[in-house]
C-alpha cells in the first residue's frame, strides 16, 4: 500500500540548496539591480572581441562547431589504431590518445611492475615504432591528436614519424605538450616530474625545451598545459579551477620569456582542458569568466597585445567523477547535461565520457552513445545557432562577474605566495584539493549533496543494468609484448649508447635544447623509458621509477 | 582498550586519490589510527609500513587495472613476513567476477564505487576489533 504521506512530501518536495557548487550563495531571482555595475560594452561586449566574454570568435559555431574529441586509448598500438578509426567513422573529426599506466609513468612494459596495467587505461607506447603502428593509414597534415603524456617522447615521435611520411611538421596540428606543469598537484608523489631541487626537473626541462621548440617551429599546435578538468575530479571547485589555470599559464609565459618567446607568442598557443561538472549555470558562467580574466591578466599584467593571444580557447571534459557505477545508463543524462553547459558556455572541443565510465573504458557500443549524445546537441537541439545565447540573464551575468572576482582573488593569493610552482612545491594546491573531496565526500553521505543511484533512489544491485565490460585483448598485448623483445634484441647496442649518453652529457653539462637529442636517440631506437631514464638520473634520480631496471649503460 | 591501527596505500601506476583519502578519512573519524602513505607505493615499501606499525589492517584502492597481479604478489607477502593476520581491504574499479578470486587470496573485503565511507569503517572495526 503506497502511504498518503509519502505522496505529499513528494508533491511537496522542494529546493533546499541556495549555494551554487562553489559556495557561492545565491538569491531566489536576480534582476537588473544585480548587474548595474557591469559596465555592458566593457565587460560583456561582442563575440570575438576583447575581453572575449561572450565568446573567442564572432561567428561561433557558425563559424566551426567543437570539435568532438572523446577520451580514448586502450591496449596495443596496432588495436588502438582500429578504434581510432571506428571513432573517425563515427563522426568524430579529432583523436584524443590515452596511454596506460606503464607509458604514463615511463616505465618499460615488459618488467614486473607493469603486469596487469599493459593497455588498460590506455595505449601502451614505447618506443618510435609504436607511434608509428598507431598513426597507420591517417592523414597526418590534417588530423588534430592530442595526448595526456607527460613528456614529448610521443610527440617527439609522432614528428618523425610524420616527416618519414613527407608531410610539412611545420604544420603539424595537435594538443599536447605542457601537463607535466599541473601533474603533480594531483599526483603529489610525482613531484620530481616538475621539480627538482628546488628547480624544474631535466625531464621538465626537457617538457619546456619542446614547448619552445613548438612555439619556435609549430604555429598550428595548441600546448594543452593543464587540464583543470583534473582539479576539479580530485575535489576543487569552479574557483581553483580558473585561479590554478592562469597561474599555471604565467609560469609558461615567464619561462618562455627567458628563452626569447614573448607573451603573445605563448599565449597564442596555450590551450587547457577544462571541466563541465555538476552546475550548469555555474559552468556556463565560470567558462565566460574565464575567457574574461585570460584576457584582461594578460593584457594588463603582460602587456599582451595580440587579439589572437587575449582569446582563451579551451576543451571540456564532462566531469566522469560525476558518472556512478550504480543505475550506469543514468550516466547518459549526465553526459547531456555536461555536454550542453560546454556548449552553451562556448568550448571548442569536448569529451563526454561514455556511460561505462565507472566500470571500465568504453566499450564501442559506450563510445558510440557518448559521441551520438554530442549530436543530438549538435544537430537536432537548435543550440548552436547563436553564439552565447544566454549573455544578458541577470543570473548568469551576476555569476560571470562573481566567478571572476574570486578566482582572481585566489590567483592574486597564489602570486602573493610566490606563484604556481612555489604553491605546488608547498602542498598548498594538494591540500585545498583534499580539504574540497573530503566535503564532497561528506555531503554525498549525509545526504546534502544528491547522487542519484548512490544516496537517493537506489535500486538493489541484482536489479541494477549490468553493462557488457571492456576488457584488453591478452592475446593483442602478449604478441606487442614479443614484438616489443624482438625490436629491443634487435637494436644497435654500441649506436643507442652513443645517443643516450649524449643526451645524458648534453643534459647534465650545457643549457642546450634536448630536442635534437632526443630526435637522434628516438631515431636510433632507443625506448622512451630509457631516455626519462637518462635524464632522471641526471638529477641523481633512480633510473627506473619502479626501481626495477639499471641503467644498461 | 588498544586503538585500531591501519595502514592504506595505493599501489601501482595509478593515482586516483580520492578514494583512498576519503577512506583514510572516514577511519580516522571512526577512532582508529591510520598512517597514509600515499600513491605511487611499492609492494614491499607497504609491508615494511605494516611491520614497522604493526598495523592491524590495511586498505589499498585501485582504480586503474593491475589489482588482481598486484594482489597475488601482495598476499604471498604478507605470508612471507607471517602477517596472516592482518585484515586486508581494497576498494575501487574492481568488476565483480575478480571478487571471488581476490578473496580466495585472502583479502577480507572488496568495497565498490558508491561504498559509502562509514560502513567500510563499520566493517574495519568488527573484523579488526574481533582479531586483536
Amino acid at each position: 500500500m503506497i502511504k498518503a504521506k509519502e505522496i505529499n512530501d513528494k508533491y511537496r518536495e522542494k529546493e533546499t540548496d541556495y549555494t551554487t557548487s562553489s559556495g557561492i550563495e545565491l538569491k531566489n531571482v536576480y534582476t537588473e539591480e544585480d548587474i548595474a555595475d557591469i559596465n555592458v560594452k566593457e565587460e560583456i561586449g561582442l563575440p570575438g572581441e576583447f575581453p572575449f566574454t561572450r565568446g573567442h570568435h564572432p561567428m561561433m559555431y557558425r563559424g566551426k562547431l567543437w570539435n568532438i574529441r572523446e577520451i580514448a586509448g586502450l591496449s596495443s598500438p596496432k588495436a588502438f589504431n582500429k578504434r581510432c578509426k571506428y571513432l573517425l567513422e563515427l563522426g568524430q573529426g579529432v583523436l584524443d590518445w590515452e596511454i596506460d599506466g606503464p607509458t604514463m609513468y615511463g616505465i618499460e612494459p615488459d618488467q614486473p611492475y607493469s603486469q596487469g596495467q599493459i593497455g588498460v587505461t590506455g595505449v601502451t607506447l614505447h618506443c618510435l615504432k609504436d607511434v608509428e603502428e598507431l598513426s597507420k593509414d591517417m592523414p597526418l597534415d590534417v588530423l588534430s591528436i592530442s595526448s595526456d603524456t607527460f613528456y614529448p617522447d610521443i610527440w617527439q615521435s609522432y614528428i618523425l614519424v610524420a616527416k618519414k611520411q613527407g608531410y610539412d611538421t611545420t604544420k603539424l596540428r595537435g594538443v599536447g605538450g605542457g601537463i607535466y606543469y599541473y601533474g603533480p598537484a594531483i599526483a603529489p608523489s610525482k613531484m620530481d616530474w616538475l621539480i627538482h631541487d628546488g628547480r624544474f626537473s631535466t625531464c621538465a626541462r626537457w617538457g619546456n625545451d619542446f614547448m619552445e621548440y613548438v612555439l619556435k617551429n609549430m604555429p598550428k599546435w595548441n600546448i594543452w598545459f593543464t587540464s583543470s578538468y583534473d582539479f576539479r575530479e580530485a575535489g576543487g571547485n569552479a574557483i581553483h579551477e580558473i585561479a590554478f589555470t592562469l597561474s599555471i599559464r604565467d609560469e609558461i609565459i615567464r619561462e618562455m620569456k627567458k628563452r626569447g618567446v614573448d607573451v603573445n607568442t605563448t599565449a597564442r598557443q596555450l590551450s587547457p582542458v577544462l571541466a563541465s561538472d555538476r552546475d550548469f549555470f555555474e559552468e556556463i558562467a565560470k567558462f565566460r569568466a574565464g575567457r574574461k580574466i585570460w584576457a584582461k591578466t594578460l593584457k594588463e599584467k603582460f602587456g599582451a597585445n595580440d587579439q589572437n593571444a587575449m582569446k582563451l580557447r579551451f576543451h571540456v571534459d564532462v566531469s566522469g567523477s560525476n558518472y556512478t557505477r550504480q543505475q550506469p545508463l543514468v550516466n547518459v543524462a549526465r553526459g547531456t547535461l555536461g555536454t550542453l553547459a560546454a556548449v552553451i558556455g562556448g568550448s571548442m572541443g569536448i569529451q563526454n565520457p561514455s556511460f561505462d565510465e565507472g566500470w571500465a573504458i568504453p566499450t564501442e557500443e559506450a563510445v558510440r552513445l557518448a559521441i551520438r549524445t554530442q549530436q543530438v546537441i549538435r544537430y537536432e537541439s537548435g543550440v548552436t545557432k547563436v553564439a552565447d545565447p544566454l549573455a544578458g540573464s541577470y543570473y548568469i551575468e551576476y555569476l560571470t562577474n562573481k566567478i571572476e572576482e574570486e578566482s582572481l582573488k585566489m590567483y592574486n593569493e597564489i602570486e602573493k605566495m610566490g606563484g604556481w610552482i612555489e604553491v605546488i612545491r608547498s602542498g598548498w594546491v594538494h591540500s585545498q584539493l583534499s580539504k574540497g573531496l573530503l566535503e564532497i565526500q561528506r555531503k554525498v553521505e549525509n545526504g546534502e549533496r544528491p547522487v542519484i543511484g548512490v544516496n537517493c533512489h537506489t535500486i538493489p544491485t541484482e536489479e541494477d543494468y549490468q553493462p557488457e565490460v571492456y576488457k584488453p585483448d591478452t592475446a593483442e598485448v602478449e604478441e606487442y609484448l614479443a614484438e616489443y623483445k624482438t625490436f629491443k634484441d634487435k637494436r644497435d647496442n654500441n649506436k643507442l649508447k652513443t645517443v643516450l649518453e649524449k643526451l645524458r652529457n648534453t643534459a647534465e653539462k650545457t643549457n642546450d635544447n634536448l630536442v635534437p637529442y632526443v630526435f637522434d636517440a628516438l631515431e636510433a631506437d632507443a625506448t622512451f623509458p630509457e631516455i626519462i631514464g637518462v635524464l632522471r638520473m641526471v638529477d641523481g634520480l633512480e633510473y627506473d621509477w619502479a626501481g626495477e631496471r639499471k641503467y644498461p649503460f | 582498550m588498544k586503538k585500531i591501527k591501519v595502514v592504506t596505500a595505493k599501489i601501482g601506476l595509478d593515482d586516483h586519490y580520492r578514494g583512498i583519502i576519503s577512506v583514510t578519512d572516514a577511519l580516522h573519524k571512526a577512532g582508529m589510527e591510520v598512517i597514509y602513505l600515499g600513491a605511487g607505493q611499492r609492494i614491499d615499501g607497504v609491508i615494511n609500513a605494516i611491520v614497522q606499525e604493526d598495523a592491524d589492517a590495511v586498505g589499498l584502492s585501485f582504480l586503474c587495472g593491475g589489482h588482481v597481479e598486484i594482489m597475488r604478489k601482495f598476499m604471498e607477502k604478507l605470508k612471507e613476513n607471517n602477517l596472516n593476520n592482518i585484515l586486508v581491504i581494497i576498494g575501487g574499479i574492481i568488476h565483480p567476477q575478480e571478487i571471488p578470486e581476490l578473496k580466495e587470496m585472502g583479502v577480507g573485503e572488496v568495497f565498490l564505487p558508491g561504498t559509502l565511507t562509514k560502513d567500510i569503517a563499520t566493517f574495519v572495526k568488527q573484523k579488526a576489533q574481533s582479531a586483536i
